[in-house]
């Protein structure tokens, strides 16, 4: 008697449970709606902020190339408060946005880290400006200047990096994606892109747009 | 049979009203994280109670134990990366006038858990760790924080934010990233070379291969041949080393998850005669230092160990005497490339421009 009186009860918790929907059947894989523990998909993440968020925050603060390289008269450290942005704190690298005016002088496509070099309409400083072409893109410059992306709003280092890789799939799709680099050579661009400081000689900007004249 | 049915009602009305109570619960019942902080000690309770008016929104500033005594947490000093970092936080401690305990969890999750509540017990004002293990590690966190004690991770980072103050994070991936470029630069990029690995329980073994392979992968003409574990260890990996060159003797390059495996690797290559090998470590010990010099490695990345400390304990003052860092709770501190062009200025994980 007892027994059937437990059972009853228990049916109908569970009953009740079922049909006031408390007890759910999450599918498998789907269980990240629930947990909020959301698998962290960089592609997406990047995808969901660069033409709407990214590319307007670069172009709305990129200074001119030549006009900076006049103004830092050798030093471009110099300008790291006016114009730059450290990734963090006040000993990290500096990075830039830029944007100008300016012809391919070269196209080099022997190594994957390919780039052409470049004069500036209006500058003729001795200073090497390298474009990067890709198909890899040598470090994270791009990222770091970004106001909108933080190291702090991620889950780790590997998720923060991971950003950086799917905006440089990001710029070949979108910079690169029907351009023979080669057939650049002694050609009319227009750009804007974003260099991390590390000598004054030389500056190896990653573009996030481009026209060809 | 009354009585059963008796029984049956109530059971299904007291069932609903449990239901109709609780809810579904689990959506909105997430205590906001801002409660514990009030778990203060008690004697802390009306200073706290004092200031609340003022910062209201912002959660309350954790003011330390009640000592002056900072805790300096690491792993083994057997490797001169931890006991550079601990001796920099002790120095700079020391200096801003806190008293010091040093202390190792020999990357051993449990025993960081004790030294924590050692930490507690002692009623440090904060404490200083390189932690043992992203998720183990946020549990002993949130203990010293329940009990006022603020506490700033250096060099490793663990998979939460809101438990520590801060989080000085050694960019293992950048500076990974950045001697694989220098390695693909000197092997042409082609060529076959091997990797050994570091420790599979060290997040930052992972993380170090995942940004070698992120960059060599993308050259089609580099062939990893071997791929091995050496614990981070110097013995093992001249020992694997060995192996390998039995069956892969015309490798052109190693690719070492850390610097003592490099120094291991490059032994092993001397041992067996082979030249112009290019090797690649990651920390930036005095022992790889030297081997740079000499032509037997390649480069490795500086982990920043000594700034890393510094900047923690300098952290951990400003934020007991103002109640904020003023900074990011996260913070990425890049390694920086050292090859032979600057392994001059390399002495005890600094850089002296």
């Amino acid at each position: 008697m007892k027994n059937k009186i437990l059972i009853a009860g228990l049916a109908s918790v569970i009953l009740l449970s079922s049909m006031t929907g408390c007890v759910k059947i999450v599918k498998q894989g789907q269980e990240a709606t629930l947990t909020n523990e959301v698998a962290f998909d960089a592609g997406t993440n990047v995808a969901g902020i660069w033409e709407s968020a990214a590319i307007p925050e670069l172009t709305g603060k990129a200074v001119e190339l030549g006009a900076l390289l006049t103004e830092a008269k050798g030093d471009i450290e110099s300008l790291a408060d006016k114009y730059g942005k450290r990734a963090q704190g006040a000993d990290s690298a500096v990075s830039f946005t830029v944007k100008g005016s300016a012809k391919v002088e070269s196209v080099f496509t022997e190594s994957a880290a390919g780039y052409m070099t470049i004069t500036v309409d209006g500058y003729t400083g001795p200073e090497v400006l390298k474009l990067q072409t890709g198909s890899v893109f040598k470090g994270t410059a791009v990222r770091d200047s970004l106001d909108i992306i933080k190291f702090n709003d991620y889950k780790n280092q590997v998720d923060y990096a991971a950003v950086s890789t799917s905006i440089h799939d990001m710029i070949k799709k979108t910079v690169y994606g029907n351009v023979d680099v080669k057939s650049l050579v002694g050609k009319q661009i227009e750009f804007v892109g974003c260099f991390t400081l590390s000598k004054n000689e030389e500056l190896i900007i990653t573009p996030v747009t481009m026209t060809v004249k | 049979m009354r009585i059963s049915k008796k029984l049956s009602t109530m059971f299904l009305a007291a069932a609903m009203t449990a239901m109709v109570f609780a809810g579904c619960g689990t959506k909105t019942e997430q205590a906001p994280a801002a409660t514990t902080e009030a778990a203060a000690p008690a004697e802390e309770a009306k200073p706290a109670e004092e200031a609340k008016p003022a910062e209201e929104a912002a959660p309350a500033a954790l003011k330390g134990g009640g000592s002056d005594l900072i805790v300096i947490i690491t792993p083994s000093h057997d490797n001169p990366f931890f006991k550079t970092e601990a001796d920099a936080a002790a120095e700079k401690a020391e200096a801003l006038g806190y008293k010091v305990l040093v202390v190792s969890h020999d990357d051993d999750a449990t025993k960081q858990s004790e030294l924590f509540d050692t930490a507690i017990a002692q009623k440090a004002a904060a404490i200083i760790c390189d932690n043992a293990g992203a998720d183990a590690t946020v549990e002993a966190v949130k203990k010293a924080r329940d009990a006022g004690i603020p506490t700033f991770l250096i060099d490793r980072e663990i998979n939460e934010t809101g438990v520590a103050i801060s989080q000085i994070v050694a960019n293992n991936y950048q500076g990974a990233k950045l001697v694989a470029e220098k390695f693909v630069e000197t092997m042409g990029e082609k060529g076959k070379y091997a990797e050994l690995l570091g420790k599979e329980s060290d997040t930052n073994a992972g993380v170090r291969s995942k940004a070698f392979h992120e960059v060599i992968d993308q050259y089609p003409d580099l062939k990893m041949v071997a791929q091995q574990t050496a614990n981070w260890s110097q013995t093992e990996a001249y020992e694997k080393m060995e192996t390998i060159l039995q069956s892969n003797p015309d490798i052109t390059g190693v690719i070492c998850g850390n610097d003592t495996m490099a120094m291991g690797s490059a032994a092993a290559i001397k041992a067996a005669g082979l030249k112009n090998v290019a090797i690649i470590g990651v920390d930036g010990s005095n022992d790889v230092r030297d081997e740079i010099k000499a032509g037997n490695i390649t480069a490795t990345a500086l982990q920043q160990a000594y700034l890393i400390s510094q900047m923690a304990v300098e952290q951990a003052d400003k934020y007991l005497k103002e109640g904020s860092t003023g900074l990011e709770e996260k913070q990425l501190v890049d390694c920086v490339l050292i090859d032979k062009s600057n392994a001059d200025k390399l002495d005890v994980f600094k850089l002296n421009e």
